[in-house]
This record gives structure tokens, sequence and C-alpha cells, in this order.
């Protein structure tokens, strides 16, 4: 037998191997003085590791951790995920999903909304009477990509807890419909109360679905808004005592998604969140799915300063004062769906499609690239994903019809 | 699988994982509340694993690898800011209160090296060295770390000489390494 490997003596030394392999080892080793010798130090530098790995602590069974418990605890600290995950609504994604389904894509209304409000501070003068609180109306006209990075909240578990906790306790949920399959564009057309477009490039038969309507209204919380800031670490932005009590309200109409070639199911922001992963590159290339949404209505008291709103906001998502000043100026905030770049986007260009102007991001995971397109005409957002190969996802888009 | 079902999957993948989870992380991180912490963060991604139905044949691989990879990440990132020494008082302050002033000295300073040396070498060599500790035979630790179980021995080998050359450098020469 020819010397034994280091790996073979290895796991000869942590008994991995069976009696048959022990046996033709023990064999050599009574008559080879060097792999003795090896053994004997591979022995010994494991004996020594290991106690300082020891050395780290105790083990779990002398922790005595009770399991039952902590699941009890996780479930009342996570209870906001785990409860609303499945059911969240269309045209809201989160990381989680982009990253669990291959990409989803979010314009994200909910979740650009709320963090809207909750970087609201409310310019009116103290003792209005709610009567008195005219509401201004936001509606989406065209959208602006920004790159937000909001990783410094990632992983702030009492500041998601605040979060979590101001949502349950403030925001009252007046529809949050399940979306459901139509067998036509006629027929998602009469469900959702707008006509459906399709693609006159893509001949082959899509599947409809269409998404509840949902809404939601809340009452500012001044002080916990404050709390919160603080717990992220933003003490300097400061809310002003006025905001108060005031009322915002947000309706997300009826939505309509086509699908076109072999989809995951319920992709890209359907209902069924049931669809693995692809399992190789290439995988759904002929998947093809335009999401149409109108306009979402916000309303909100009409002397709201949204861009200093919107300063405090991206000064959050880690933009310097003079940075947050200078974006904000540029955006007409009651009419401009900002649209935040996910980090995994590896780029993004203005386009124009359909004759208005739209937004082409473009991301390159380790499954293939994954686009999605986002204009916005006659008050519907629309929103086209694709896999593969974007350059021809604008004359796609021209081709609605 | 529906919803339902899936959430009695995590309920039981939950109990039974994670006071070993805790346990490692606790080994690596040094505080038993942060280790919990980390141990929620690791089981927060099971749930949404499952949600999203990836297939995974070995979820206690996955919890573990996991687990093991944000423990290292902490570790390295609280390597960086040096803070060891504190993290380790807190905790022995709370669970060793019969230790003499002394032997929890010399405990925190062996434990200060040990971590030291582990955010400093390659992560994955770090990580079949925590997980070897943790009890895992070759078969687990392939099977968790996606590497040829013809090579464990090969790999935990040279992992035990980086960590005791790396070791010497940082702390020179001891009866023990």
């Amino acid at each position: 037998m020819n010397c034994v490997s280091e790996n073979n003596l290895r796991a000869y030394h942590d008994a991995e191997l069976g009696a048959v392999q022990d046996s033709e080892i023990e064999a050599h080793l009574a008559g080879c003085a060097e792999c003795t010798k090896r053994l004997s130090e591979i022995a010994a530098t494991a004996a020594r590791v290991e106690k300082q790995m020891v050395s780290l602590g105790a083990s779990s069974a002398e922790m005595k951790i009770d399991a039952q418990a902590a699941l009890a605890r996780f479930k009342a600290q996570q209870g906001a995920e785990v409860e609303t995950m499945p059911s969240k609504p269309d045209f809201v994604a989160d990381e989680t999903n982009v990253r669990a389904r291959g990409r989803r894509w979010r314009p994200l209304w909910i979740g650009a909304v709320a963090a809207t409000i909750l970087l609201c501070s409310l310019a009116f003068p103290f003792g209005r009477g709610l009567a008195q609180r005219l509401l201004g109306t936001l509606r989406v006209e065209k959208v602006q990509p920004v790159r937000l990075d909001f990783s410094a909240l990632d992983g702030n578990r009492p500041l998601q807890e605040m979060l979590r906790q101001m949502i349950s306790d403030k925001v009252v949920v007046t529809a949050d419909e399940k979306p459901q399959p139509a067998s036509s564009a006629a027929d998602a057309g009469q469900l959702a109360g707008f006509s459906a477009h399709v693609l006159g490039a893509r001949t082959d038969a899509p599947k409809f679905i269409v998404g509840g309507q949902h809404a939601f209204h809340m009452t500012i919380d001044r002080t916990r808004l404050q709390d919160i800031f603080d717990q992220a670490g933003r003490a300097d932005l400061l809310l002003p005592a006025t905001l108060d009590g005031a009322n915002v309200s947000v309706n997300v109409p009826r939505s309509i998604m086509v699908e076109y070639g072999d989809c995951p199911e319920g992709h890209p922001a359907g209902a069924a969140q049931t669809a693995p992963a692809p399992v190789h590159s290439g995988a759904w290339a002929n998947c093809l799915a335009l999401q149409e949404v109108p306009s979402p209505l916000v309303n909100m008291p009409s002397d709201l300063n949204l861009q200093q709103l919107a300063e405090i906001g991206f000064q959050l998502a880690g933009m310097s004062a003079t940075q947050a000043r200078s974006l904000g100026q540029t955006i007409d905030w009651k009419s401009t769906l900002v649209l935040p770049i996910p980090r995994f986007a590896s780029s993004y260009s203005q386009v124009t499609v359909n004759g208005v102007q739209g937004t082409l991001i473009e991301g390159s995971g380790r499954r293939g690239p994954d686009y999605v397109l986002v204009w916005v005409k006659n008050g519907i957002i629309y929103g086209l994903v694709g896999h593969g190969d974007s350059s021809n996802a604008v004359a796609l888009a021209n081709t609605l019809n | 699988m529906s919803e339902g079902s899936r959430v009695g999957e995590f309920e039981t993948l939950f109990v039974t994982h994670y006071p070993r989870i805790v346990g490692i992380l606790r080994r690596i991180v040094g505080d038993h509340g942060r280790a919990e912490d980390l141990a929620s963060e690791v089981f927060l991604k099971l749930y949404r694993r499952l949600l999203a139905q990836e297939p995974d044949a070995n979820v206690g691989g996955w919890l573990y690898r996991t687990a093991t990879n944000l423990g290292i990440d902490a570790l390295r990132a609280t390597a960086r800011r040096s803070r060891f020494e504190q993290t380790a008082g807190r905790d022995a302050g709370q669970n060793k209160t019969a230790e003499s002033g002394f032997d929890r000295m010399a405990r925190f300073e062996r434990e200060y090296r040990v971590r030291t040396v582990l955010a400093e070498i390659k992560p994955a060599q770090a990580q079949l060295l925590l997980m070897r500790a943790s009890g895992d035979s070759y078969k687990e630790l392939a099977a968790a770390l996606a590497i040829e179980a013809g090579s464990v021995g090969t790999l935990l080998v040279r992992a035990e000489a980086a960590f005791e050359q790396r070791y010497r450098d940082l702390f020179g020469l001891e009866e023990d390494v």
C-alpha cells in the first residue's frame, strides 16, 4: 500500500472511515514511520485546535435553551412579517421576495407611501380643526428612479418592532382584496374597471390576473415617528410638533397582470407566491409579464411640504442634507412616483416608451439577467418584467394595444 | 404545500434546531443575547425560504451554514471594532458569577484570542472549524457546506494549520498552540 493521504489520515484519526479502511491504514502504519509521524502531527494539531475551540463556551445543552419560549418570542418579534407576507398586495414586494423568487421589482407603492407617511412633517398651524385640513391628492404621472440605500436600517430589530407596532396601531385597512384570475382581456377589464392592454408582439395567449384593491388610512402620531427616527440613529431629523393628528389615506385600485410564456406561478407580482426559483440561467426566458395599475391615490393635507419630507427621507437613506436638497428640488412631488432602485440592479436608464419617458432597470443575478421597464401613461402605471435580454424591452412595450 | 403546513413545518424546524443554532452562535460571538438575535435572523431567513418554497433537501445543513456565516460576519465586524473584551465581559458577568476574577480574566483573554484568529482566517475555514467543534460528522459537514465528503479531512487539516499559524502570528508561541 502507498502512503496514506492526509485526508485519510485525518479521517482515520476522527474515526470517520469504515472498518475495512481502518484495518488497511493500521496495517500500513505498522510499517511506515513517515505516515505514523504525520498522523501524530495531525492528531496533535487537531487536539490543540479543538481545545481552543472548546474554550469558546458552553454547548446548547449546557445552556438549557427553551426553544418553545424562543419560538413564542420570535413570533412576537417578527409577527408583522410572519403574518402578512403571504398576502402582500400586488405591486408590493420586498427584497426577500426578490431574492427568493429570482427577481421581483418594486414600484412598491405601499412601501413608498408608508415611507412617505413616516417621513411626513406636516406644516399645519397647530389648532386647526380637522374640517379645515383640506386634502390634497397625489396622482402619479411619471416615475423617477432614485438609488436609495436603507441597508443601515436593516437588522435594527427595535426599529422594525416600533414600525410594526405603529402600523398595527395606527393604520386602518379598509380594503384588502385577493387577486383573481380572469378568462380574457375583456373579463379582466370588467373586473378591474379599466381596459386591459396586451402586447401586440406576442401572439401566444396570455394569462390574466386581476389584482385586488388595497386601501388604508392612518392618523400620524408625531411623537412615535420621532421615536422611530431616534431609533434609526437620526435624532437630528426633527419633525415639527404640529404634525400630530394629520390624516393620510391611500387607495391602490385593482390592477391587471398579463402574463406570457412559461413563467413561475405568480410572477412577478401576482398573488400566488409559490414559485421555486429557476434552476438555470435562461430559465423562463420567454416569460414576460405586464402589470397595469391605475395611479394609486394618496390624500393628505394640502399644505403638506412634500419636498421637505422627501429630503428627510433621502437623508434617512444615507444622503447628505445637500444631496437630498438638490435631488428634492428636481422632483414634482405631487405627481411623481419615486422608484427606489434595488441594490442588486446593475443599471438603469431613461428611455422613451409609447411616447412618454420610462425607466429601464436591468439586473444581472446568478440566474441570468432580468429587467423591468416602468412608465406612466394616461393615469396607468405600466411595468413590463422580463427575463433575459432587455434590448427589445422597449420595442415590445411599444406594441401595447 | 399550504401556508398553514409551511408555518407548521417552520415551527417544528425552529424547536428542533434553535438550541443548537444559538449554541454555535454563542460560541462564535461570545454573547448570548447577540447569539439569540443572530439566531432570529437565521430563522427569519428560513421562514422566508419556506414561504418562497425554495427546495432544500437539507434544511438542517442550510441552517448551520447560514448561522455560521452570520456569526463569522458578526465576528469579523466586531473584530474590526476591537470590542471582544467588552462583549465577553458583559456575557460572562451574567453567566459566570461563581468564577474568580483571575480565572475570568484568563478566560476572557483565551476567548478573545480564539475569536480574533477565527475572524482573521478564511471564513470558510473558520466555519469548518466551528461546525466540527460543534460535533458535526464529516458527512454532515459535507452536506452543510456543500463540499466533497472525501475532502473534509484535508480541509480540516488545512484549516487547523491556518488557525495555528495565525494564532502564532498574532499572539506568539504558547504551550497550547
